[in-house]
C-alpha cells in the first residue's frame, strides 16, 4: 500500500518533471526579474500609448506620441547628440584603456599601487565625481580656468559648459574618466591572455615594436575590444544622464542634451508622461539592438572557443 | 525517504494533497501578517497628516513648521504631522508621482506654474467648506490668490509669496563711492563699475548658465519683468515688444562683457552676495535670512529697493498649500491647514521665514519695526503679479522650457537680442496653437 501511495506521490511528479527544483530555485528570482524588469517595460510601453494629461483623464492616442516626438524641431538634433556621446565613450574609453593598459602591462615597481589608482574614477559616485567637476570646470571660479589664466596671462580661458560644443566635449570627458577603469581592466586582461610565444616569434621574425603591437597585440585585443564596444554602447546610450542633467541641464540651448535626458525632462519638469514613455521606449529599444549584437558576438566567440 | 516524507501529504486517490498541517501554519502567519501590516497601516495613517516638503530642514521655513507642528499636536490629541522631508531638487518630481499614481500625500505644495495644472487635472480637493467653517473668504487671501480658483471653487492657500526686489550690498556702493540705484542708467552704472576680475567682484547676479530651465527663469524674470516686458499677457504671447528688447539686450550685455558671474549657478552666486563678492541681487525676502545666517556683517550692509529698470510690476513666487482628492485625511489635514491661517501662525511665518503669508494684512508692526528692509517686500506684495505666464498658468513649465531655449542660445549660441524676441513670440505662437 505504501510503496503504491508512494508511486502516485510528488516523488512521481519529480519524475515526471525532472527539473522541478530548477524552477524551485529560480522561480522568484525570475518573479522578481518579472516584477522590477517586465512589468516597468510593459507599463512604459502602454504609456507611450497615452495622451500626455496629468492624473486619471487619460486617452488612448495610439503612436501619436511618437510621432510628435520625431516631427519635433529638435529630435534629430537629440539623436545626434546621443549617438556623438556614446561614440566618443566608446572610441576614447578603448583607446586610452588599450594605451594605459599596455603601460601598466609591463613590470614596474609600485604596479599594483598604480593600477589601483586607476581603478578610483570607477569608485567615485557620480554625483560627487560631477560636483567636482563643475568646479573644475566653472568659467569664472574654476580651478581649469585660474590655470589656463595663469599660463596664458589671462589672455585665454574656455568656456567648459556654457558654449557649444564644448559642453558636449567636457560631459564626455566626464564620462570618460568614470568609464576609463572598465576600459584598461578589459584591456589588460585582453594583454595578458596573449601567449609569450606570439611576441617571441615577432621578435625572431625581426619585427619593429609599432608591427608587433600592429600584427600581434591589436588581434590578441579584438574579441575584448569588440565586447568592450558593445557594452559601452549600451551603457552610454541608455544612462546619458547624471553628468549632464547636473552641469548643463542639457543646454546651452539643448547643445549636450540627449534622449535619455530629455525623456527625465518631459516626464518631471514638464508633466508629459506619453512622451517620456515614447522616448523612453525608444533609448530602449536602441539598446536592446545593441544588446542582440552583443550576445551575438559572445555566442560567436563561445563557439569559436570550443 | 522520499516516498515516507510525501506519505502523509497523499490522498488515497493519488493526488497531491495540501499538507494540511503545513498550509496551516503557512495561512496562519500570512493571515497574521497581513492583519499586522493592515493594522500597521491604519494605525500609522489614521490622524496621521502626511505632509512632504523640501522644507522641513530649512532654518527659517522649517523652524516655523516644526513650531506649528508641535503645537497642533498638542492641541489635537490623536492627530499627528508626519514631517517628510523630500530634496528640493527631487520635490516637484516626487511630487507629480505620488499624485498621479494615487499616492497622494494629505497636504500638497506646489508653486505658481505647476498649481494650476493640479486643478486642471481634476486632483485636488475644494476647500470651500473648510474655508467658509473658519470664517475666511477668498479676497482675505494675497495676490496671486486667484490661481488657486476653478468655477468658483477654492483648491488651495497661499502659503507663503516671496514679491522680489533688489538686494543691495551698501557698504560695496559705499566703497566705490555709488549711491543706491533709482533708474537704469544707476542701475547699469553700478553693474559695470563694481566688476572687478582681479577680486572677482560682481555689480550684479543674475542666471548666466545653462541648466534647469525653471531654476534660470527664476532669476531673470524680475530683471526682464521690471523693464515692463511680459512673455504673455492676457493669454497671448507678448515677448516681441519693445521693453522685451531692452531687456533682453541689457541681460546679454552684461553676460557678453562678463559682468555678472558667469557659470555660476545661485549656489555659487548666493553665497557670493552672502559673503560681499557681489553687491545687487533681485531676489525674495528669503534672501535677507540666508545673508544673516551666512554673514552679519553683509546683512547690517544691506538694504533692499523695488527694481527699477522700467515701468514693470513686480513680480512674487507664491507657493500653495492644498488637499489632494486622495488624501487619507482630508478633515485632520483641512484642521491643520486652517490653523496655519490663524493670525497668529501668520505672523509667526513672518517672524521665522521672513515671508509674506498668505493672508493679507498679517505683518507683525513690531517685526516691520525691527526690520526696515522688509517694508519694500510689504509694498511690493500689493501690487506683484505672479511669475507664472499670465492667463495660461497651466502650461507654465511648458513655455518656461521653450523660453529658456531661445534665452541660452542668446547668451551663448550668438543670437542677438532682437532675433531672440521674435523667435520666442514665433515658438509661443506655436505652441498656444497645439493647444486649441
Amino acid at each position: 500500500m505504501s510503496i503504491a501511495v508512494s508511486e502516485s506521490s510528488p516523488a512521481k511528479a519529480f519524475r515526471s518533471w525532472p527539473n522541478m527544483h530548477l524552477w524551485l530555485f529560480l522561480g522568484p528570482c525570475i518573479a522578481s526579474l518579472i516584477a522590477v524588469f517586465l512589468v516597468p517595460i510593459w507599463q512604459t510601453l502602454q504609456m507611450s500609448l497615452y495622451s500626455d494629461t496629468m492624473g486619471r483623464n487619460v486617452a488612448f492616442v495610439g503612436l501619436a506620441n511618437y510621432a510628435r516626438i520625431i516631427g519635433q524641431d529638435g529630435f534629430l538634433q537629440l539623436l545626434v547628440t546621443s549617438i556623438i556621446y556614446t561614440l566618443g565613450n566608446v572610441f576614447f574609453v578603448w583607446f586610452f584603456g588599450l594605451g594605459i593598459a599596455l603601460l601598466l602591462n609591463d613590470h614596474f615597481p609600485g604596479r599594483a599601487l598604480i593600477r589601483a589608482i586607476f581603478i578610483i574614477p570607477w569608485a567615485t559616485p557620480y554625483v560627487a565625481a560631477s560636483l567636482i567637476f563643475s568646479l573644475l570646470f566653472n568659467f569664472d571660479i574654476g580651478v581649469l580656468n585660474y590655470l589656463l589664466s595663469l599660463a596664458t596671462g589671462g589672455r585665454f580661458v574656455i568656456d567648459f559648459l556654457n558654449a557649444c560644443p564644448n559642453a558636449l566635449i567636457s560631459l564626455t570627458g566626464i564620462s570618460i574618466w568614470k568609464l576609463l577603469p572598465l576600459g584598461i581592466v578589459m584591456m589588460l586582461s585582453a594583454l595578458q591572455s596573449i601567449p609569450d610565444s606570439h611576441y617571441e616569434a615577432a621578435k625572431v621574425d625581426g619585427a619593429s615594436r609599432l608591427q608587433t603591437f600592429w600584427y600581434v597585440t591589436l588581434p590578441g585585443v579584438r574579441s575584448t575590444t569588440v565586447m568592450l564596444t558593445l557594452l559601452m554602447m549600451i551603457w552610454c546610450f541608455g544612462r546619458s544622464f547624471t553628468a549632464i542633467y547636473l552641469l548643463t541641464g542639457g543646454g546651452p540651448a539643448g547643445c549636450s542634451e540627449t534622449i535619455v535626458l530629455r525623456s527625465y525632462l518631459e516626464m518631471f519638469q514638464m508633466f508629459h508622461p506619453g512622451s517620456a514613455a515614447a522616448l523612453g521606449v525608444g533609448v530602449l529599444l536602441i539598446s536592446m539592438l545593441c544588446a542582440g549584437l552583443y550576445y551575438g558576438m559572445v555566442n560567436r566567440r563561445g563557439s569559436h572557443a570550443e | 525517504m522520499v516516498s515516507q516524507h510525501w506519505e502523509s501529504h497523499i490522498s488515497r486517490s493519488g493526488r497531491v494533497r495540501r499538507p494540511s498541517r503545513f498550509a496551516a501554519v503557512i495561512g496562519r502567519l500570512a493571515s497574521a501578517t497581513a492583519l499586522a501590516c493592515l493594522l500597521g497601516v491604519s494605525a500609522a495613517d489614521a490622524g496621521e497628516i502626511n505632509y512632504p516638503s523640501f522644507q522641513w530642514t530649512e532654518p527659517t521655513y522649517g523652524a516655523f513648521m516644526k513650531e506649528l507642528k508641535a503645537d497642533f499636536e498638542k492641541n489635537n490629541p490623536g492627530i499627528k504631522v508626519k514631517d517628510t522631508f523630500i530634496p528640493y531638487s527631487s520635490f516637484a518630481d516626487q511630487m507629480f508621482v505620488d499624485i498621479s499614481s494615487g499616492n497622494a500625500p494629505d497636504v500638497l505644495t506646489a508653486f505658481d506654474p505647476d498649481f494650476k495644472r493640479y486643478i486642471d487635472a481634476d486632483l485636488l480637493e475644494p476647500l470651500n467648506p473648510y474655508l467658509d467653517a473658519a470664517g475666511l473668504k477668498l479676497e482675505d487671501f494675497i495676490a496671486p490668490e486667484q490661481l488657486a480658483v476653478s468655477n468658483g471653487k477654492i483648491y488651495g492657500i497661499p502659503f507663503a509669496s516671496n514679491p522680489r526686489a533688489l538686494f543691495v550690498n551698501t557698504q560695496m556702493l559705499k566703497s566705490a563711492g555709488l549711491e543706491l540705484p533709482k533708474n537704469f542708467e544707476d542701475f547699469q552704472k553700478i553693474v559695470k563699475a563694481l566688476r572687478d576680475p582681479k577680486q572677482q567682484t560682481f555689480g550684479l547676479a543674475l542666471s548666466a548658465y545653462s541648466g534647469s530651465a525653471s531654476q534660470q527663469f527664476l532669476e531673470y524674470a524680475p530683471i526682464v519683468a521690471s523693464f515692463g516686458a511680459r512673455f504673455f499677457t492676457d493669454g497671448k504671447p507678448s515677448a516681441d515688444t519693445p521693453e522685451m528688447l531692452k531687456a533682453l539686450t541689457f541681460y546679454k550685455s552684461v553676460v557678453d562683457q562678463n559682468l555678472v558671474p558667469k557659470g555660476a549657478k545661485f549656489e555659487v552666486f548666493r553665497p557670493m552676495f552672502v559673503n560681499g563678492k557681489i553687491a545687487m541681487y533681485a531676489a525674495g525676502p528669503f534672501m535677507a535670512a540666508v545673508t544673516q545666517a551666512g554673514n552679519l556683517e553683509t546683512y547690517k550692509n544691506i538694504t533692499t529697493v523695488p527694481l527699477m529698470l522700467g515701468n514693470g510690476k513686480p513680480i512674487t513666487v507664491t507657493s500653495f498649500l492644498a488637499i489632494p482628492k486622495s488624501s487619507q485625511n482630508k478633515e485632520e489635514t483641512a484642521k491643520f491647514l486652517m490653523t496655519l491661517l490663524q493670525e497668529k501662525w501668520q505672523g509667526r511665518l513672518v517672524e521665522l521665514a521672513s515671508v509674506i503669508p498668505g493672508r493679507k494684512n498679517m505683518i507683525p508692526a513690531a517685526y516691520l519695526k525691527s526690520n526696515p528692509w522688509f517694508e519694500t517686500f510689504n509694498t511690493l506684495a500689493s501690487e506683484a503679479v505672479s511669475y507664472a505666464p499670465a492667463g495660461v498658468e497651466q502650461y507654465g513649465s511648458d513655455i518656461i522650457a521653450i523660453i529658456g531655449k531661445r534665452i541660452e542660445a542668446m547668451l551663448f549660441g550668438g543670437v542677438s537680442a532682437q532675433d531672440t524676441t521674435k523667435l520666442i513670440q514665433s515658438d509661443l505662437v506655436a505652441f498656444m496653437a497645439t493647444k486649441r
